[in-house]
């Protein structure tokens, strides 16, 4: 197979930038941003923060092995809502006996509070956190479940003075490893402060188990984890990575561009395009209306192709590819031909990749793991494999 | 970058000064902010907590301000003139709405002071 013209696998960084494997003079090198502190998985399996505008290469954890490659996490703007995420501080406890600094939090330090429930009516409840009505919130905690029966979690609208939902969390959970929960909800009508509850619904007691890390965050899913340690809730700014490559990087002409990625939902639109900078000439890899999507545009930004799948998109990982050329434009993805368009002029004047599509819109948000430009459109034997998972 | 705390009369004027920062409009036509900064919308932060009983009943009411806040971490707003001098400001009709806090107030920005950074 040809070589890339770019390739950008997440592996090295700096202060602004990630590197691109090719080319390996820093044509191809992203100009990375993000204005505050984060945090990642690092290679020993633990959460660590790395400081403003640190790219952060992010060790995945599956089946509780660190993965040895890591992606590099790209992720919106999102603040924790919870005061002190690391402690109890601030919550009131019922029939509940906390052990602050218990065990080993999934941070490496000892810091992690320990729950022993004793008797029914159970309550652990921070109770006044101001939320907006009619608004999609995302509750997150690492638990390492002991023992016991019926974990709980209950959200309560206060202002209106009514349950919002119990749920039961025993199916994210297992003994002795740490898992994240999460639990998404709808703030009703009206709604602007909130409680949160622990609780046990159990027929035998104690129920035990470690708790570490609440996050509440006005999205549809949870984000990397924003510690709240001085009472103060905390904003994680939103990244960026773009800019790299010049126009001697790509062939206008002709090229194919391959995505390794796992976008971070469901349901919102995202990009990572090739363009001139402009609207004119672009090529992007895309989720749109919840499937997978390959548009070319040319000159005036007339679409030269549009190609939607019909695979509905997940945060899994995915392999998209797409190739350009006068009148002969291909779109796969997992290595399934999707679709080809036979009537369309090649862009103009490539000179930039972005993870968006232009300034700041539809950004790509989710967790990178190969990007590649080839300048040349690879056939269909090729594309099928550089695509299969 | 800078951080400043603003308040406002009310939730519409503070939506109405966030849509005026630049915006643009895409090839499909959606309106996007262009700007790098990074806005958080705290509402009517609590000034003093409420109170609730074991079934979750509100048997104080929290003390809310009257204030809507609004949290803003800005980028890029450095401006120089044509002898070369840098000034940094506020965007147009905020700099009313700013308040100058001792502390670091009840929103932080992960890991960026807002004492050391603010304008």
């Amino acid at each position: 197979m040809a070589t890339p013209s770019l390739a950008m696998i997440p592996s090295a960084y700096a202060d602004s930038k990630v590197y691109s494997v090719l080319p390996n003079n820093g044509d191809g090198d992203f100009t990375f941003d993000r204005a505050s502190t984060a945090t990642r998985v690092g290679q020993n399996g633990l959460i660590e923060t790395v400081l403003t505008d640190i790219p952060r290469l992010n060790y995945d954890i599956s089946n509780g092995v660190v993965q040895s490659c890591p992606s590099l996490l790209l992720e919106p703007a999102s603040t924790n809502l919870v005061p002190y995420s690391q402690t109890f501080t601030g919550w009131s406890l019922t029939n509940a006996v906390e052990t602050p600094n218990a065990l080993i939090s999934p941070d490496g330090n000892l810091n992690a509070s320990k729950i022993v429930t004793s008797a029914t009516g159970l309550d652990v409840k921070y109770t006044n956190i101001p939320v907006a009505a009619n608004t999609v919130y995302t509750y997150s905690f690492y638990c390492n479940y002991v023992g016991g029966l019926g974990l709980q979690g209950r959200f309560y609208d206060n202002t209106n003075g009514a349950n919002i939902e119990y749920y039961d969390y025993m199916n994210q959970i297992e003994e002795g490893k740490w898992k994240r929960v999460t639990r998404t909800f709808t703030t009703p009508s009206g709604c602007s402060n909130i409680q949160i509850w622990y609780l046990a619904a159990s027929s035998t007691f104690p129920v035990t188990a470690y708790y570490w890390g609440a996050q509440l965050e006005a999205l549809s899913y949870a984000t990397s984890y924003i510690p709240t340690l001085s009472g103060a809730i905390q904003t994680r700014a939103v990244e960026t990575c773009n800019d790299a490559g010049n126009a001697s990087t790509f062939n206008s002409t002709e090229g194919t561009f391959f995505i390794k990625v796992n976008y971070i939902n469901t349901t919102e639109s995202f990009r990572i395009s090739i363009s001139d900078n402009t609207s004119n000439n672009k090529i992007i890899l895309a989720t749109l209306n919840n499937k997978y999507y390959y548009e070319v545009r040319a000159v005036d930004a007339s679409i030269s192709a549009s190609i939607l799948s019909n695979i509905p998109q997940t945060t899994n990982e995915v392999l998209l590819a797409g190739t350009w050329k006068q009148n002969e434009f291909k779109f796969f993805v997992n290595g399934t031909k999707i679709g080809e368009d036979t009537l369309g002029n090649s862009p103009n004047g490539l000179d930039t990749v972005r993870f968006n599509n232009l300034s700041t819109n539809q950004p790509f948000y989710g967790r990178a793991r190969d990007i590649r430009v080839y300048n040349e459109a690879l056939s269909d034997a090729q594309l099928t494999v550089l695509t299969t998972l | 970058m800078k951080i400043s705390k603003y308040e406002f009369s009310d939730e519409a004027s503070a939506l109405s000064k966030i849509a005026s920062l630049p915006h643009a409009t895409d090839e499909d036509g959606n309106n996007y902010p262009t700007h790098k900064h990074t806005i958080v919308k705290l509402g009517f932060i609590v000034l003093e907590q409420g109170e609730y009983n074991e079934e979750a009943e509100e048997t104080k009411a929290p003390v809310l301000s009257d204030k809507y806040s609004v949290d803003v971490l800005w980028k890029d707003l450095e401006e120089t003139d044509e002898e070369g001098n840098v000034t940094i400001d506020h965007p147009y009709g905020w700099k009313s709405k700013a308040i100058d806090l001792e502390d670091e107030g009840v929103h932080g920005f992960f890991g960026v002071s807002y004492q050391d950074n603010k304008m």
